[in-house]
């Protein structure tokens, strides 16, 4: 075999995909899995009405609005707490406490309040940036507790302040491992800001799927998680390749 | 005997003329379950400025944990560093402090220039171009400016690191087996070009190597370690006038003094 590596993964990745999507289409044309399963081509035609995909794409640009939202202040207000945390470690234990707290509270619980409280969007909103925040705080926090001791060395011996060092070099030898953290809170972005749709009965895709499921609207139900996947995965792409990129760059 | 044992030979300098100044100290780190090991115990040193001192010894003697110390990055369990009458910190803090480390630590990130021209960034003052491509040049490295890290060799990245080490004038210069991963032919050219530098500069500085030529070619004492706990065994005075040149590898008494201390170091080590 004169294939390399990366060929032949490609290969593997293309043909666990065509398996993917061909059991899909298989158990919907046997009917496999009941009426609630319809084969793939059928929700392809159905999407492929322009009126459906119109109200899809419409769909599809309020949640991710909420998604990015989310996600711009969960990782944002995570990437400033934990820098602060590492750079004054005092307050590690007061805040590792406080966000392992409002983790572990769940969002099924803090949901119903939130919803009373600021309404069904901005609860939304909310909910999702919690999950963001949790996953890139601790993945930004032990990022940059595991600095490379030769290099911290070297910023102290040449005289550098806490803070040159942390923007000459802490933030980017952590940030391989923050893109990673970046990368894990998609799905929990987008699940967030899905439930919360649920909860509060406003908004896009997730509402969408929420009301095809009880009219039994299946074709509509299956292109609004197609959607839905669809968005997850291409976001979760861009932050992967911006995790690659930084890790070429970075840890060479 | 060809060196002068100088147990007592240290205090011959007065206190406010001490460069660096070693009292009682003692080393031990912390291991798991609590229990301590001692790595260095009861070490007195002196150097007076402008000196240029060789620390010689077994591998794990505690050499690279006495640099450490003098370069305020660990704290003696026991025992006081001073540098020029102060906190072994306030060096490093006013940017007077030239380090290559035995891992080199260049920043992979950053091109061999952009290293090399760190401590400028560090010290907020603007990189000073001429002086990182002399630098450059001196330690054969000027066709690499450009490359990364991980497009040099290692022995190519200590030498980065030993022109970043000179690059603000340093009033103290440690420099931990800074030749280690160099050929023989380039590390005697580097041995002159150090000599040169320091024969200018007269700057302080502290040698850790496992070269017996290169010690006995560079310094003007050299302290040899021994090793479980690290204490010193012997301090020697190199007798040889300065500038020194490369014929002098090749007399007599350079070959003795290297002998003696060869020998001195066999008992314990496998240094070659
Ligand atoms: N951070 C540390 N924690 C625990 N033990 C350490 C630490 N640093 C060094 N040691 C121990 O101290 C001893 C001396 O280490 P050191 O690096 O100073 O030796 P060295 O003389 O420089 O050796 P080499 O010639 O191999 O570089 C070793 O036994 C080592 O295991
Ligand atoms: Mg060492």
């Amino acid at each position: 075999m004169s294939l390399d590596i990366k060929t032949t993964q490609r290969f593997y990745a293309a043909f666990g995909i065509l398996v993917f999507i061909g059991s899909i289409q298989l158990v919907g044309t046997f009917q496999l899995a009941g009426p609630a399963w319809p084969p793939l081509s059928t929700v392809v035609e159905y999407i492929c009405q322009r009126r459906v995909v119109q109200t899809l794409l419409l769909a599809t640009g309020k949640t991710s609005k909420v998604i990015l939202y989310a996600y711009a202040v969960g990782v944002t207000l995570a990437i400033v707490i934990s820098s602060l945390v590492h750079l004054f470690p005092i307050y590690r234990p007061g805040a590792d406490r406080f966000v392992t707290f409002v983790n572990a509270v769940p969002a099924v619980a803090i949901a119903p309040i939130l919803i009373i409280l600021v309404g069904g969007q901005l609860s939304g909103l909310i909910l999702a940036a919690i999950y963001v925040f949790f996953v890139v705080y601790m993945a930004s926090l032990s990022g940059l507790g595991r600095l490379n001791t030769a290099h911290v060395d070297l910023f102290q011996v040449y005289g550098a302040s806490k803070y040159q060092r942390f923007f000459a070099y802490d933030v980017l030898y952590a940030a391989p491992m923050i893109l990673n953290g970046m990368k894990q809170a998609v799905p929990a972005a987008v699940v967030g800001a899905v439930l919360a749709e649920w909860f509060s009965g406003q908004g896009g895709l997730g509402l969408m799927m929420l009301s095809a499921m009880r009219n039994f609207q299946i074709p509509l139900l299956w292109s609004a998680m197609l959607f839905v996947a669809c968005f997850a995965l291409a976001f979760y792409g861009v932050v992967g390749s911006l995790e690659a990129y930084a890790r070429k760059r970075i840890m060479l | 005997m060809i060196a002068a044992k100088s147990v007592e030979g240290s205090t011959r300098y007065q206190a406010s003329e001490t460069a660096v100044k070693l009292n009682g100290i003692s080393m031990s780190y912390r291991g798991k379950g609590g229990a301590s090991s001692t790595v260095l115990a009861g070490i007195d040193l002196e150097i007076s400025p402008g000196e240029f001192v060789a620390l010689i010894g077994p591998s794990g003697c505690g050499k690279s944990t006495l640099l450490k110390l003098i370069a305020a990055l660990e704290i003696p369990t026991q025992g006081r560093v001073t540098i020029c009458a102060e906190e072994p910190r306030e060096l490093a803090r006013k940017h007077r402090l030239g380090v290559a480390f035995q891992d080199h630590a260049l920043l992979p990130w950053l091109s061999i220039k952009e290293n090399v021209g760190l401590p400028f960034k560090l010290a907020r003052r603007p990189v000073d171009n001429e002086r990182v491509e002399k630098l450059l040049a001196l330690v054969g490295l000027a066709h690499y400016a450009n490359a990364k890290p991980s497009q040099v060799s290692g022995g190519m990245k200590q030498r980065a690191s030993i022109a970043r080490s000179l690059m603000l004038n340093p009033s103290l210069l440690l420099l931990d087996e800074p030749f280690g991963a160099l050929d023989a032919v380039t590390r005697k050219q580097l041995n002159i070009e150090l000599q040169s530098i320091w024969t200018e500069q007269k700057i302080t500085t502290v040698l850790v190597t496992h070269g017996v030529d290169e010690a006995i070619f560079l310094a003007d004492r050299i302290i040899v370690l021994e090793a479980n706990p690290g204490r010193i065994r012997e301090v020697i005075n190199v007798p040889f006038e300065r500038p020194r040149s490369s014929s002098l590898m090749r007399t007599a008494e350079f070959h003795k003094l290297t002998d003696y201390l060869t020998e001195l170091l066999e008992p314990a080590t496998n240094v070659t």
